[in-house]
């Protein structure tokens, strides 16, 4: 990393996946290679699953940008795509603690905090989720791509 | 009312496992018999047959998501007995601040999560809205508290143990990794913050059952046992001697983990998976115990820490110096416990000690037999482990808090069955009385027969003939 290279401070990033799940993982693998990268000075957190106790810390910063696998086009290494909070009274039913997702923390953080910050999901191309704890060659290089983009993104 | 259609409840009960409750008739339409029954199977200690010793911590703390720390211990503890050898202090005091820290979590989980709906709405409310998520809308400091409680518990949790929800650093001899002053300082700030918020909680309580008293005291109610570790004649969670006491508050027996046999043996019936354990002394079915908060703190004179002590020595005054009989007074002892839980991790992390840098010593592979004995959140945990001299598990048993409170589960839904069934029908909105009867004692249902899945609660009406007349599901 180069000194001029500035992590956005109003932005958390964060990674998802199982990490004994092949590609799941990608997005565990892309936040720690963004936390060297900017010298542990960007906000970045390494999560199994979205779970409502980061509901506070997320509703604090302006942008979050989760990074999670997803199955894309050969052609298409990553995408990204907003997300935005989910209905909120909540809906009857619609929702369970064991299968959270992040539109419902997102709803979370303005139900119990008043804010909520503008979120996007960087999606990266995996298509192995068999057990092992490395990426598949080309979900590795999927990432590669990523890392890049998110690079620039990370230090708008 | 329910008739001989089955009706579907969503979402979720609030316990953790699949549960099935059998209610069957006399041919006069009255409750012959009620049974909880679990109906999956795993078979954990089964496939445990085989592997290296040092494996067994890591291994057994994926029985369960809630309570993986309880297993991680009390898998540790049993090891370091067969071995023969006994960890440096400093790591016996990051593991007692874990075992807080799971102790935070999961009795939060419990208490605001699961069961503080059943307090807030109406007996007619829909399921749908008797949640998390309807205490999210209609309360949401209580919620914003109820989250922020748990996550330091959570906390704890990741950082003394290695790992958010599977932890990894308790080691055959110690522990795998030191605390920084960075990470005590954290947790200890996190800690004080959360012993203020969980007082709101107990006042909560304490409106709520002053006010309720009398319908309380009866609900589920009945005489047993009581079964739970002490340190002299306080409560202890991590390290003591197990004690039983009679239903007037006499000690029965008091003995260290090794000899649990000679106390407790276990029985399996057809309707479920769960075995039932019980006092051998006094045979079976008549050997029923409870195990977890209310029998803890049945037992437990004093607790040992400020504001938990207080609150210990009033709910004593509301039992009348005898043991509690009402199976929704575990709500309120697992608030006290709570409370005890962040004032202990508090006092340990003010522990010089607890920043050593002597976590472990080193071990030398070995065979032979030992158990290991924690107070889980849900109640007494057994890990029992035989070796050859390879260091290869030939036989392990585990005895968890569930399985001990089986026969007191069954006994409540009973109970519950005789009050609300009514010429063989349930009113829809009793319905919950049989969920409120079981979460008292936040069985852990993955736990109890190391099974994992979705966790639907189906309640059955038979009659005498063993036809179906009614069926009740909450999925």
């Amino acid at each position: 990393m180069t000194e001029h290279v500035r992590a956005r401070p109003d932005l958390l990033v964060v990674g998802i996946g199982n990490p004994l799940r092949r590609d799941d993982a990608v997005g565990l693998h892309l936040v720690r290679r963004l936390d060297r990268y900017f010298q542990r000075r960007l906000n970045c957190m390494a999560l199994m699953a979205p779970d409502v106790a980061y509901a506070e810390k997320i509703s604090r910063f302006r942008k979050l940008l989760v990074i999670d696998a997803m199955p894309l086009p050969d052609d298409e290494p990553y995408r990204m795509v907003r997300l935005a909070p989910g209905p909120h009274p909540f809906p009857s039913g619609g929702w369970v603690s064991h299968v959270f997702d992040w539109t419902a923390i997102l709803a979370l953080t303005v139900v119990l905090y008043d804010r909520s910050p503008e979120a996007e999901l960087l999606g990266v191309a995996a298509g192995d989720f068999g057990i092992s704890e490395s990426l598949s060659p080309s979900c590795a290089r999927n990432a590669d791509s990523a890392f890049r983009f998110l690079v620039a993104y990370c230090s708008r | 009312m329910s008739n001989a259609q089955t009706i579907t409840v969503a979402p979720v009960t609030r316990v953790e496992g699949h549960g099935k409750v059998h209610i069957t008739l006399d041919d006069q339409g009255n409750v012959a018999d009620t049974v909880f029954s679990v109906g999956e199977f795993r078979g954990f200690e089964q496939f445990c047959e085989g592997r290296l010793l040092w494996d067994m911590p890591t291994l057994t703390s994926r029985i369960c998501g809630v309570c993986p720390v309880s297993h991680h211990l009390a898998s540790v503890k049993a090891c370091e007995n067969l071995l023969g050898v006994e960890p440096p202090p400093a790591a016996q005091k990051q593991r007692e601040l874990l075992h807080m820290g799971q102790t935070i979590h999961s009795h939060a989980l419990h208490f605001f999560y699961f069961a503080m709906p059943d307090f807030l709405f109406k007996d007619d409310t829909h399921n749908t809205q008797r949640s998390i998520f309807g205490l999210l809308q209609n309360s949401k400091s209580v919620a914003a508290n109820a989250i922020a409680i748990r996550k330091t518990g959570q906390d704890i949790v990741d950082i003394v143990g290695g790992g958010r929800l599977h932890p990894a650093a308790c080691l055959p001899g110690g522990m795998s990794k030191e605390l920084t002053n960075q990470e005590r300082s954290a947790m200890y700030k996190s800690v004080v913050s959360a012993i203020k918020l969980i007082g709101s909680g107990i006042k909560m309580i304490k409106e709520l059952y002053a006010k309720n008293n009398e319908s309380f005291v009866q609900f589920a109610a009945f005489p047993s046992m009581y079964m739970g570790m002490v340190r002299d004649d306080g409560l202890e969670l991590y390290e003591g001697p197990i004690r039983m006491i009679d239903e007037a508050g006499e000690t029965v027996c008091e003995f260290a983990a090794e000899r649990y046999e000679e106390y407790i043996e276990e029985r399996t019936e057809s309707t479920s998976w769960t075995k039932f354990p019980y006092f051998r002394e006094r045979g079976y079915p008549d050997g029923i115990y409870r195990v977890a908060p209310m029998a803890r703190l049945n037992i437990a004179k004093s607790i040992g820490t400020p504001q938990a002590d207080a609150e210990l020595q009033e709910l004593k005054q509301i039992a009348g110096g005898r043991p509690l009989e009402s199976s929704l007074f575990f709500h309120y002892a697992r608030v006290i416990e709570l409370l005890y839980a962040a004032e202990r991790a508090k006092e340990l992390l003010a522990d010089q000690e607890i920043l050593s840098h002597e976590t472990r010593i080193p071990v030398q592979r070995a065979g032979g037999e030992g158990v290991g004995a924690i107070e889980a959140p849900r109640g007494t945990l057994f890990h029992h482990y035989k070796a050859n001299d390879d260091g290869k598990i030939t036989s392990a048993e585990f005895i968890v808090a569930t399985a001990h409170n089986n026969l007191a589960m069954n006994k409540a839904v009973r109970q519950v069955s005789e009050t609300v069934v009514v010429d063989g029908k349930i009113a829809e909105k009793d319905f919950n009385k049989f969920e409120m009867a079981i979460r008292c004692y936040d069985p852990c249902l993955s736990c109890s027969t190391h099974a994992h899945g979705k966790m639907p609660l189906d309640i059955e009406i038979r009659d005498h003939r063993n036809r179906r007349l009614a069926g009740y599901s909450c999925r």
